[in-house]
């Protein structure tokens, strides 16, 4: 998962993936938090050195790096969800190397430049995994936005539903992360 | 896009092809199913060169436009050379007429259910921003029950209303259409609240027992001649239904049913699945909750076969109920008439809000002394205690009767917790779950013992 702009809510839907994929199909589900905002940690209650700690069986890594990442990924775990946060030089080339991409973005007109500055950058990308890239509209800006934006692109754009409580998924958004999965 | 791997065709690498669904005049449908997730879609082909390619065409831009669980979802829209391929959902059931003609009857709850759902799918469709949907097709073949929910499928001569729709094509069939359509006039909502209004009408006869007059006098407005004497909207339709159903007297005694066993493998699972399934096949909506962690559900879907989940809700047949879920997941607000839940053998702290709580016993003669979990059932939950007698015989019921002061119920001895039965349905009788949904404690249906008794 990469967020397309500061704030774009990758966060949010990695935690929320996470937890769906915990919770719907019960499989061991560890989440890496590879953005460098040293974030995730608060939500363990403790202090002191960030480690690992484990909500709603799923393990929460914070402050992974791009070596810790690829020891982590030989362990046990029947899920990786990967947040990249903004990507940079470094973590392009680990965000193209997942089995499933996903971008997140802000879709109001204000926020599309950045779409499109990402999207066409990625274009000129000589990996060819920068295919099967999937775009999600975060749940700011309307659909006659996304719509316009999917024309701008020349590329789909998935709307994301309002999910308030990212640990908690509703078993009404099922069928938006089987989509996403799909 | 499509190639030949092994005889079986697959469509834009994800779709398996299995086998045709039915044929029509405007093209095939096939079973399929996506390689990865396992789940399996209606494929609709459409020859390019046919006319009909355009319905095709058109019911797919309505349909991915739409998001109602009574309404199909439609997931792709493919093309190659020669065919237009339409991916939707693959929807379970039969017809509202085949599924009447098989029920003989239904209940007055099952009734009013159909027709509140059906009016909200049309709420919904008659309200979509920007532009309205007029359906202008509904007739029994264009409603399909999958377990207790209608879907509304064809959406092929539906459109957009505007204002100004003066070239607005009219469609629509003799029977359950308005009149209004066929001298020219341009299609509206009133036509398909007509239209359910004819639905309606056509359901009553299959109704058990005689139905509230009011729900007569909402059937003859929205059926009125002129449209301007129907109802208004969808909504004032829903309305008038919802106060028929309230003013219909029947009760609803039992909501939440807990099942509990005394111990592990005593049959806790297969009663409540059972229960479930003889619940809606008697035209009551019930729906399983696993509330306990053997995630039997879950293992049992491999060697289940034409299962179908909607927003992790699994149906079989009569069957729908939820598995246990992780935290990190809660079951979004599902309205059912009676909730069944499964907690094993792991008695809750708190039962009081069980309407019912059925004990199930059984099993080796080591297991009939029941002393450790009888202290949990004591005050106002023991009134809503029933015993059930599984998996042993007469005898050791005797002896479960001996112990308690509550009904015991020997149940039948049962292979497929997902089949329907003359013996499953005394047993939803026993509890009180007769056709007229009244109480019978005092039955003796089935095997019943009492401790003064037999």
């Amino acid at each position: 998962m990469c967020g397309i702009g500061e704030n774009a809510g990758a966060t949010h839907m990695s935690i929320a993936l996470s937890n769906f994929l915990s919770g719907k199909f019960c499989k061991n589900t560890a989440y890496l938090e590879m953005n460098a905002s040293h974030e995730i940690f608060s939500l363990s209650g403790k202090s002191g050195e960030e480690s690992t700690f484990c909500l709603q069986r799923v393990d929460y890594h914070p402050a992974m790096t791009i070596s810790s990442e690829q020891e982590m990924l030989s362990r046990r775990y029947r899920y990786f969800v990967l947040d990249f946060g903004k990507l940079n030089t470094y973590t392009t080339a680990e965000f193209l190397h997942c089995d499933r991409k996903l971008a997140i973005g802000c879709v109001s007109p204000w926020k599309q430049a950045q779409f499109q500055k990402f999207y066409g950058k990625l274009s000129h990308s000589k990996n060819l995994e920068k295919e099967g890239i999937l775009y999600i509209g975060n749940y700011m800006g309307t659909e006659g936005d996304l719509r316009k934006l999917e024309k701008r692109l020349g590329t789909r754009v998935m709307p994301m539903p309002f999910i308030p409580d990212p640990f908690h998924v509703d078993s009404a958004n099922f069928t938006f992360f089987e989509d996403v999965l799909r | 896009m499509e190639t030949q791997i092994e005889n079986k065709a697959i469509l834009s690498g994800r779709y398996e092809l299995i086998k045709p669904l039915g044929e029509g005049s405007d093209g095939t449908v096939y079973l399929a199913r996506h390689q990865s997730l396992g789940q399996e879609r209606a494929v609709k082909v459409f020859p390019k060169s046919s006319a009909p390619s355009l319905f095709a065409l058109s019911e797919a831009n309505v349909l991915k436009a739409l998001n109602h669980p009574g309404i199909p979802t439609i997931y792709d829209l493919e093309e190659d050379q020669t065919n237009y391929y339409l991916v939707e959902e693959y929807i379970r059931g039969e017809s509202l007429e085949n599924f009447l003609l098989l029920q003989q009857s239904i209940s007055q709850e099952l009734f009013f259910k159909f027709c509140e759902q059906l009016c909200d799918i049309f709420v919904y469709l008659h309200n979509l921003c920007p532009s309205p949907l007029v359906y202008q097709d509904l007739k029994p073949e264009h409603i399909i029950v999958c377990g207790m929910q209608l879907k509304l499928i064809d959406f092929s001569v539906c459109a957009f209303y505007e204002d100004s729709g003066d070239d607005f094509k009219t469609f629509g069939n003799v029977a359950f259409s308005a009149p209004e359509l066929f001298s020219g006039a341009s299609a509206s909502a009133a036509g398909d609240l007509y239209s359910i209004g004819k639905i309606m009408e056509f359901m009553i006869p299959y109704v058990d027992g005689a139905l509230p007059r009011k729900v007569l006098q909402i059937i003859q407005k929205a059926t009125a001649e002129q449209p301007d004497l129907r109802y208004e909207t969808a909504e004032e339709l829903s309305a008038a239904i919802c106060g028929a159903d309230d003013d219909s007297g029947r009760t609803h005694l039992v909501n939440t049913i807990a099942v509990v066993g005394t111990h592990s493998g005593c049959g806790a699972t297969h009663i409540a699945v059972s229960l479930t399934c003889t619940l809606n096949a008697l035209g009551r909506d019930a729906l399983y909750y696993e509330e306990n962690s053997t995630d039997s559900l879950r293992r049992a879907l491999p060697h289940m076969r034409h299962v179908w989940e909607r927003e992790g809700c699994y149906m079989q047949g009569y069957f729908k109920g939820y598995p246990k879920y992780g935290e990190g997941v809660k079951i979004s607000e599902r309205r059912a008439d009676i909730s069944v839940i499964d907690y094993g053998c792991n008695v809750p702290a708190d039962l009081a809000a069980a309407d019912l709580i059925l004990l199930v016993c059984g099993g080796a003669p080591w297991h009939r002394s029941i002393d450790q979990v009888l202290g949990l059932f004591q005050g106002t939950v023991k009134d809503r205690l029933r015993i059930i007698a599984n998996l042993c015989d007469r005898e050791a019921a005797l002896c479960f009767a001996k112990q308690l002061d509550a009904p015991v119920y020997l149940y039948p001895y049962d292979t497929d917790p997902f089949g329907d039965g003359d013996g499953k349905r005394r047993f939803a009788e026993w509890l009180s779950f007769g056709k007229r949904g009244k109480a019978s404690f005092l039955r003796t249906h089935g095997q019943y013992y009492r401790k003064s008794g037999q």
